[in-house]
């Protein structure tokens, strides 16, 4: 029986797409298999601006949803789990995916395009610092950041305080328009960096792979403020844009609504077991090589099951993160003021806390514009206010607010996940004893370091979320020098599993405080492109 | 609405009236054929099922109404008050006897006679007096007499439509001393007793029964109108002391002023009439009629959606300060059915009349007297309260300032701060008040173990 791909990659999130393109250069077989279906066309909000849904009496189809989709999860750690149009990317993946978690907010999409479906669009490159426990260096990745980033497109600056932080990139495209306070604050910063600095505070603008130019079919950002519920414009990148190209090379095949259960040896290489999302019906994919893409959680659950490594307790990491809400002063007497027009809806601004007793030294976070969030999620957020003191105060303040989330290392968790012999997949979510203690510095630190720019931390605003919720998810399948059996080697091959490659989240060593997305990314490349090399000559 | 036509036909008199529109709706979800003798057939709903018949008590019989007819329900009754001055009692009764003769007849084995809890011999009003001789006039021919107590629910119409209108608009409400009791029946409890007789369901001794019924136990005029104004418009009417015989005297007034409406000298007349004392109770015989009738409160109490969309009310005018959006509050009993069963949250009575009053036991105030399940149950129902108020265009300024001095609102800010404080305090007042109200019930409890 003939093989139906040289490479099976499962998943088409940003790590299946990135992993795609250099097999198909090197002339490989591709064949995706992706769990969820296709996303119906037309799901981004087609009015002109954020300021125009805010007068329209059927707005609330757009914020909370024809079917209320927003009140579906009480617990959605973010407003952006809420957001109605996306809740179908959720769900699926709870539903179908057998996860049990105890303490942890399991987030996975099973959809086509993956998590970048409703990702922040924060991007930064791994340093030295960062790849310090790595089996690879800065070296091996480099020229797979430069190719991602080309093809992606990311906005951002080479110049200011954040761009050693977030790594040099020549393919840079102009940065996005801020905010009027987020301004206020990063010319304040600009112009006297000393104070933040000798606070280990260090601000600039933000990286994003968000278009700011036309490029081809993609727009670019007409900051219109609605990115949270999606870009009409195809401006923010999403691994479905990456997908519509793959689809037109020859050498690609792509199925939806499969979901891939398992995997089997055969004397070729591998059967990769799936079921039909719709009928449910038994299939069977055979290639030489598989690509693990479908997320930190899902990969590993494959890759255990192959191993057949069940009921063992295997450690894993996320980032934890803490959100909390800036006041910036300076703003002219609010008469006739109402939502600030043009304004980019997601991260405006980076920041990095350094101090030594952190895990990793630093700390990373995004800040965003307060004005492009619902009202109802500051009074929701206000815990210490009754509902109607909340809304008055928050009618005050939201103009001249900033929010922003801030994420620590990943050493800081204690998570564990174990393959149950029924196939469940059981999670067990926790943070070491000191993270609240550190998360606790790193707020005293920002907090020293914004009040000399005119911005006050709001009191009780700075909280660790629960364990999971910053959906930061890796080193499940950590790749090590010398790997044991659930880990992989430095090119993403699973010990024990000759031709499984790991080229997502799970593959990280570690999960540093910084976004990890473009890293991912880089890395699907970089194995991709060793396995291509070893693909063409055989 | 077609049902399945599983039963023989019934005929109605009074088809359009309050009770006689209600039970035609019964009976026909019953599965039967209504033949509806009404005195504007054309005031009928139409309906497949539904036969229209032009019926006037004091004209003869239309006899094609009684064909194939296994029952005949007499609900149709003068309330013009023409009967005080001794005109219509003749006509009704000639009614009453000519709808017998037609059972007769046509050999209709069901003849049922809807009466009043007021009938007997000696009654008080009128009205008591002839519905008791009708009774006696149609008992002896196999007829049933069945007595409802103060029928309430439903459409407002009747006497009931009059006292909710009362309850809904007055000012102020009467308590009338020495108090009119009522013994209140819900029309739905009527109606199944109504159709369990047809369906022959008490049996042949039911032929010349009589049936009191009605809530077992009395309840004053004035209790009646509270619980009507506060569980069906939540209202809180000042009640206002009456004499019984102020009441008799413009009765006594009316009833030889020309040109004042009969109606309502009728009406004065059966309130000077009604029982004053608990231990005139008439013994009720809801049972060997299959149904047990609810409570008043149980009765007036709002159904699931309308209990949902009370309480969406009154979280958004707590939560944005102001009154929304019709289609606003809907949404959010939808919300609600769609994410949390559905089950309305029980709100203590002053949360429901005054929303301001959620402050003292909003799940953020320090002092809290409620148990924490509770407390996040109304957590998650503020968070859709706010998260929907704020779509709504109408609200839009309890959200944002949009041209409105900074200045104000944080003084506004300020005050709010100041009521927060409050709040607490009286919160934590309200805690102490249940703890020392329950640990006393449980020192009570254990003097009576």
């Amino acid at each position: 029986m003939s093989a139906d791909a040289a490479v099976i990659i499962i998943g088409s999130g940003p790590a299946g797409v990135a992993a795609a393109f250099p097999l198909l250069a090197q002339g490989c077989r591709v064949l995706m298999l992706e769990g969820g279906e296709d996303a119906a066309e037309g799901d981004a909000p087609s009015y002109p601006h954020l300021q125009d849904v805010r007068h329209r009496s059927d707005q609330w189809k757009l914020i909370v949803g024809e079917r209320y989709e927003a009140f579906e999860d009480a617990d959605a750690p973010s407003p952006k789990f809420r957001v109605p149009a996306h809740r179908h990317v959720l769900r699926q993946f709870q539903e179908r995916v057998a996860i049990r978690p105890t303490n942890f907010t399991a987030i996975g999409a099973l959809a086509a395009g993956g998590l970048a479906n409703i990702w922040g669009t924060g991007v930064s490159r791994f340093d030295d610092e960062d790849l310090a426990d790595y089996p690879i260096s800065l070296r091996d990745i480099a020229p797979s950041y430069g190719r991602i980033s080309e093809r992606i497109g990311i906005n951002g600056s080479n110049a200011d305080d954040m761009a050693p932080v977030l790594g040099h990139d020549p393919h840079l495209l102009a940065p996005t328009r801020r905010s009027g306070q987020m301004q206020r604050l990063l010319a304040r910063y600009q112009s006297r960096p000393g104070p933040a600095r000798r606070h280990g505070v260090r601000l600039g603008a933000a990286r994003n792979a968000v278009l700011t130019e036309q490029r081809g079919a993609r727009g670019g950002c007409v900051h219109c403020g609605l990115c949270l519920w999606g870009c009409q414009y195809g401006a923010i990148w999403s691994a479905k844009h990456d997908l519509q190209a793959l689809k037109r090379h020859p050498n690609f095949r792509y199925r939806a609504a499969t979901l891939a259960t398992g995997l089997a040896r055969t004397p070729a290489g591998w059967r990769v077991l799936a079921e039909d999302a719709g009928s449910g019906t038994a299939l069977g994919f055979e290639a030489a090589r598989v690509f693990l893409a479908c997320g930190a959680l899902g990969s590993a659950k494959l890759a255990l099951a192959a191993l057949a490594l069940h009921e063992r307790d295997i450690a894993f990491q996320t980032s934890p993160t803490a959100g909390f809400a800036v006041l910036v002063s300076g703003r002219k007497p609010a008469r006739g003021r109402r939502l600030e027009d043009n304004t980019f809806g997601l991260a405006q601004a980076t920041f990095k806390v350094e101090e030594p007793r952190l895990r990793r030294g630093y700390a990373f976070g995004h800040l965003f514009a307060g004005d492009t969030i619902q009202a109802a999620e500051y009074v929701r957020q206000m815990g210490s206010l009754s509902y109607p003191a909340a809304r008055r105060v928050v009618r005050v303040l939201q103009p001249r607010l900033l929010v922003g989330n801030c994420f620590l290392d990943g050493a800081y968790t204690r998570h564990t996940l174990r393959l149950a012999r029924s196939g469940e997949l059981r999670i067990n979510g926790g943070y070491a004893p000191e993270a609240a203690a550190h998360a606790g510095r790193v707020r005293k630190r920002l907090a020293a370091a914004l009040r000399r720019y005119g911005a006050w931390l709001l009191p009780g605003s700075f909280r660790l979320a629960p364990p999971g919720a910053d959906a930061h998810y890796g080193a499940t399948v950590p790749m090590r020098a010398a790997p044991r059996p659930h880990e992989a080697n430095h090119a993403g091959e699973v010990h024990g599993l000759p031709g499984v490659y790991v080229v997502d989240g799970s593959a990280l060593t570690r999960v540093p405080p910084k976004p990890h997305t473009l890293s991912i990314m880089a890395n699907a490349d970089r194995i991709a492109a060793s396995v291509a090399a070893a693909c063409a000559g055989s | 609405m077609t049902g399945q036509l599983r039963n023989e036909p019934v005929v109605v008199t009074g088809a359009t009236g309050y009770i006689g529109r209600h039970l035609v709706a019964t009976l026909l979800a019953r599965g039967h054929r209504v033949h509806a003798l009404a005195r504007k057939p054309g005031a009928l709903p139409a309906h497949e099922h539904i036969v229209p018949f032009a019926y006037a008590m004091q004209r003869s019989l239309d006899d094609r109404a009684f064909v194939g007819a296994c029952a005949i329900v007499h609900v149709a009754a003068d309330t013009t008050g023409q009967g005080e001055r001794g005109e219509g009692d003749a006509v009704e009764e000639g009614a009453a006897a000519a709808l017998c003769d037609a059972a007769e007849r046509f050999g209709i084995e069901r003849f049922v006679y809807v009466s009043s809890l007021e009938a007997r011999a000696d009654a008080r009003s009128a009205y008591g007096r002839l519905k008791w001789r009708i009774e006696c006039a149609v008992r002896p021919r196999g007829g049933t007499a069945v007595r409802p107590g103060l029928v309430y629910g439903g459409a407002r119409a009747g006497l009931f439509g009059t006292l909710d209108a009362l309850a809904r608009r007055a000012p102020a409400l009467p308590a009338f001393f020495p108090s009119p009791r009522v013994q209140p029946l819900h029309i739905n409890d009527l109606c199944h007793a109504l159709g369990n007789l047809v369906a022959g369901a008490a049996g042949p001794q039911a032929r010349g029964a009589v049936f009191a019924l009605a809530q077992p136990a009395s309840v004053t005029l004035g209790q009646c109108l509270r619980e009507l104004a506060w569980r069906r418009h939540r209202r809180l009417p000042l009640p206002v002391p009456v004499p019984l015989a102020l009441v008799r005297l413009a009765a006594w007034l009316f009833a030889r002023v020309p040109g004042a409406p009969a109606y309502f000298s009728a009406r004065l007349a059966g309130l000077v009439a009604l029982r004053t004392k608990a231990s005139e109770d008439v013994p009720t015989s809801g049972a060997e009629l299959g149904v047990e009738p609810r409570s008043l409160p149980a009765g007036l109490g709002p159904g699931r959606r309308r209990a949902l969309v009370e309480e969406g009310l009154v979280l958004l005018r707590y939560v944005s300060g102001a009154t929304p959006a019709r289609a606003t509050v809907a949404r959010y009993a939808k919300a609600l059915a769609t994410h949390a069963a559905g089950r309305p949250l029980p709100l203590p009575w002053w949360c429901l009349a005054w929303p301001w009053a959620l402050r003292l036991v909003d799940p953020r105030n320090p002092g809290n007297p409620w148990p924490a399940v509770r407390q996040r149950r109304l957590a998650r129902r503020l968070d859709i309260a706010v998260a929907l108020a704020e779509t709504d265009r109408t609200l839009a300024s309890s959200f944002r300032l949009n041209g409105r001095s900074a200045g104000l609102a944080a003084l506004g800010v300020a005050g709010q701060l100041c009521v927060e404080g409050v709040a607490a305090i009286l919160s934590f007042a309200l805690r102490l008040v249940r703890l020392a109200t329950r640990s006393g019930r449980r020192a009570q409890g254990r003097h009576v173990g």
